[in-house]
């Protein structure tokens, strides 16, 4: 009987992993793929260590050098005194335990969500988890795929599963195109200012609908990137000819026969016709123009034409005194329209927006033009092979000419524990992910945006609408 | 190990919504400090000067508020990063219970995987208690984790949601490891059907 009942994607995965059902919407739930950084990784070895539990299968395990790491184009393992022994830990960890590692100096080496995707171990279906927040990126391959906690990540080594609760179902269909200049970062970024930060908890959302198809994977990745912003820890897009054709051929998706099986498999992981989510949004994405966040939440965002919100007309209190905050901790005044706020850096890089795609869209804003006086402007892709890819097609030469940094593959400025950090007070419009306060620096002022926001601000020197200077 | 079922204490409000794990303990102090010890970096910026002086309106910097065991806040709560540090540095400091309308779902997990009661009230219960912990005199409240209600000094009960796994593995304070471990068979089992039914998730080699 339960084959007639149609479901959704998330149900189909979710299934096929159960191991056990544990009662009272618990399962224990198998992973696939579990990977790992620096920060979240030291502590779990060492309990694990300490409790006499050997690692269950390295062979799904995969570890990548991202948070910690100096960008600097001369970089080591000891650039950053304060962090170089995490670097080697990992590397200790990971040897003693063979997990396979792409460790700094390896052209593998970058953002672990950026990572995923493009060595093909991130796949349709599969669960995939990782000690950080942004793992729900993957979730654009169709991944079922979300951020763990230290206690969570041990669970996972020691025993390749995890108890969860079962989360409920959110689908979000985006409808209509998106117009020139608007990307999927604005899109995202004016779903969560529409549904709130905290929408999405207890959720996995399915991001659906004409707009979403659309998107080219690396889209799909930077939509799915910020499910976490919204309070959901998984978001996924569901696979299709554009997945399949991303994935085919990358280092450690299947092949050959296996290839052919996955995507028999892959074919049938959409949401049946007739399935209904716990909860449906939908969207008009035709009108949606650049979105800038203006407060310490993602959720506080507006459109680039508008201005500076005034908390008095807060719907209740408990948001006009988080816009207060806000506020001062920003050095806003209400009223301020956001294309007046001059700004001190530009940072384009991070799990969200550092990919081939990303630097294509800063690249072209930016054309033959430069970065205005006394803003300081940086380009960090997000792995190596990214910035391979970028000095392959010269993009790095349009970066350079025009003032920008071009550094070398990490999480930069958008975990603040690198040497790349916003100083105290100075302003800085953001490609990454969180504005939240002492995030990019303490004191610094943080304002997320898309990659063509962010170049196009970098050349004015102040808050841009990017169509302005579409050449 | 059996946990307090019953956690009592003086409640400190910070009645903010949104209050991130950033804020909670910045990035900066996840790296080198060791159990128990995490206390220092717990809502450092808003609890200390950049010269390390504390910030006297803050409320746990406030004599009767230093030896708070239960914290009262906006919804949201724990948004953002995965950092379990967020929770040692409140356990650390000496929080048994996060009182909030609603939590961030990773850190939600994070709690119960460190002894910490997070309970989450209806938006009216947080309301109410925001208006008890104005008053600025310390009040203490008590969480009963068997009843899923929160006491106020008068008597009244505020209702708070738990499921009943969660609230089991609270009580008992059970090795969550060694817990799944007794379904190892179980595991291997799935493990050898997914080499059939789905064999590309069973491997992960380089072509290369």
């Amino acid at each position: 009987m339960s084959q007639n009942v149609p479901k959704m994607m998330f149900d189909k995965i979710w299934d096929a992993h159960r191991v056990k059902a544990l009662g009272d919407r618990y399962d224990l739930i198998y992973i696939d793929r579990h990977m790992m950084h620096e920060l979240a990784t030291d502590r779990a070895f060492a309990q694990i260590k300490e409790q006499g539990y050997p690692v269950r299968r390295a062979d799904l395990t995969v570890a990548t050098h991202d948070h910690v790491v100096s960008t600097a184009l001369d970089r080591h393992d000891q650039s950053i005194p304060s962090s170089s022994k995490y670097i080697q830990r990992l590397r200790d960890n990971a040897e003693e335990n063979r997990i396979k590692l792409f460790g700094l100096g390896d052209r593998e080496q970058g953002i672990v969500h950026v990572v995923a995707p493009e060595q093909g171990i991130a796949l349709p279906g599969t669960t995939l988890v990782c000690g950080d927040s942004h793992t729900c990126t993957v979730g654009g391959l169709g991944a079922l795929s979300w951020g763990i906690g230290t206690s969570e990540v041990a669970h996972v080594l020691a025993t390749q599963t995890l108890v969860q609760s079962r989360p409920r179902t959110m689908r979000i269909t985006c409808n209509g195109m998106l117009q020139r200049g608007v990307s999927a970062k604005d899109l995202i970024l004016h779903i969560i200012g529409a549904l709130g930060a905290d929408a999405g908890e207890g959720y996995a959302i399915e991001y659906a609908g004409s707009a979403v198809r659309e998107l080219a994977i690396e889209g799909r990745l930077t939509l799915c990137n910020l499910s976490i912003e919204l309070g959901a820890r998984m978001g996924q897009v569901a696979p299709d000819d554009t997945t399949y054709d991303y994935l085919m051929g990358r280092p450690y998706a299947p092949a050959g026969e296996l290839w052919e099986h996955a995507l028999s498999k892959w074919q049938s992981l959409s949401s049946d016709e007739g399935a209904v989510a716990d909860r449906e949004e939908s969207i008009d994405v035709a009108a949606l123009e650049p979105q800038i966040t203006w407060g310490t939440s993602p959720a506080l965002v507006g459109s680039i034409a508008g201005a500076v919100p005034d908390p008095g007309a807060a719907s209740d209190a408990v948001t006009r005194r988080g816009m207060e905050k806000a506020l001062e901790y920003m050095g806003l005044e209400p009223g301020t329209e956001f294309e007046n706020i001059p700004i001190d850096n530009v940072f384009i890089g991070s799990c969200t927006n550092s990919r081939l795609s990303d630097l294509h869209a800063a690249a072209a804003m930016i054309g033959d033009r430069k970065v205005a006086d006394g803003v300081r402007a940086m380009v960090v892709p997000g792995s190596t092979e990214v910035r391979a890819q970028a000095e392959a097609e010269g993009l790095h030469k349009t970066f350079l000419n025009a003032g920008f940094e071009w550094r070398q593959a990490g999480c930069s400025m958008c975990v603040g524990i690198n040497d790349d950090q916003v100083a105290s007070g100075k302003r800085c419009v953001s490609t990454s992910n969180r504005n939240f306060e002492h995030r990019q620096g303490t004191g610094a002022r943080t304002h997320l945006a898309s990659p063509a926001t962010a170049a196009a601000s970098a050349l004015t020197g102040h808050i841009t609408d990017p169509r302005r200077l579409v050449q | 190990m059996s946990r307090e079922t019953i956690i009592s204490g003086t409640a400190a409000l910070v009645d903010f919504p949104d209050i991130d794990t950033d804020v909670l303990i910045p990035v900066e102090y996840c790296l080198d400090l060791e159990r128990p010890h995490f206390d220092v970096a717990l809502f450092r910026k808003w609890r200390f000067h950049e010269d390390d002086s504390e910030i006297e309106e803050f409320v746990l910097n406030q004599s009767e508020y230093r030896d708070a065991r239960i914290l009262v806040a906006g919804p949201n709560f724990g948004c953002g990063s995965s950092r379990e540090m967020a929770v040692w540095a409140l356990h650390d400091f000496g929080i048994r219970c996060v009182i909030a309308p609603s939590f961030g779902d990773i850190f939600y997990n994070n709690c119960f995987n460190n002894g910490l009661l997070a309970a989450p009230v209806t938006d009216a219960g947080y309301a109410r208690l925001c208006e008890l912990l104005r008053e600025n005199k310390p009040q203490v409240l008590s969480a009963d984790v068997s009843a899923k209600q929160v006491q106020l000094p008068n008597g009244e009960l505020l209702d708070f949601e738990i499921d009943d796994l969660r609230r089991e593995m609270f009580v008992e304070g059970l090795d969550p490891i060694a817990a799944t471990l007794t379904f190892a068979e179980d595991i291997a089992r799935f493990e050898q059907r997914q080499a059939t039914e789905w064999p590309w998730a069973q491997r992960l080699t380089s072509m290369r």
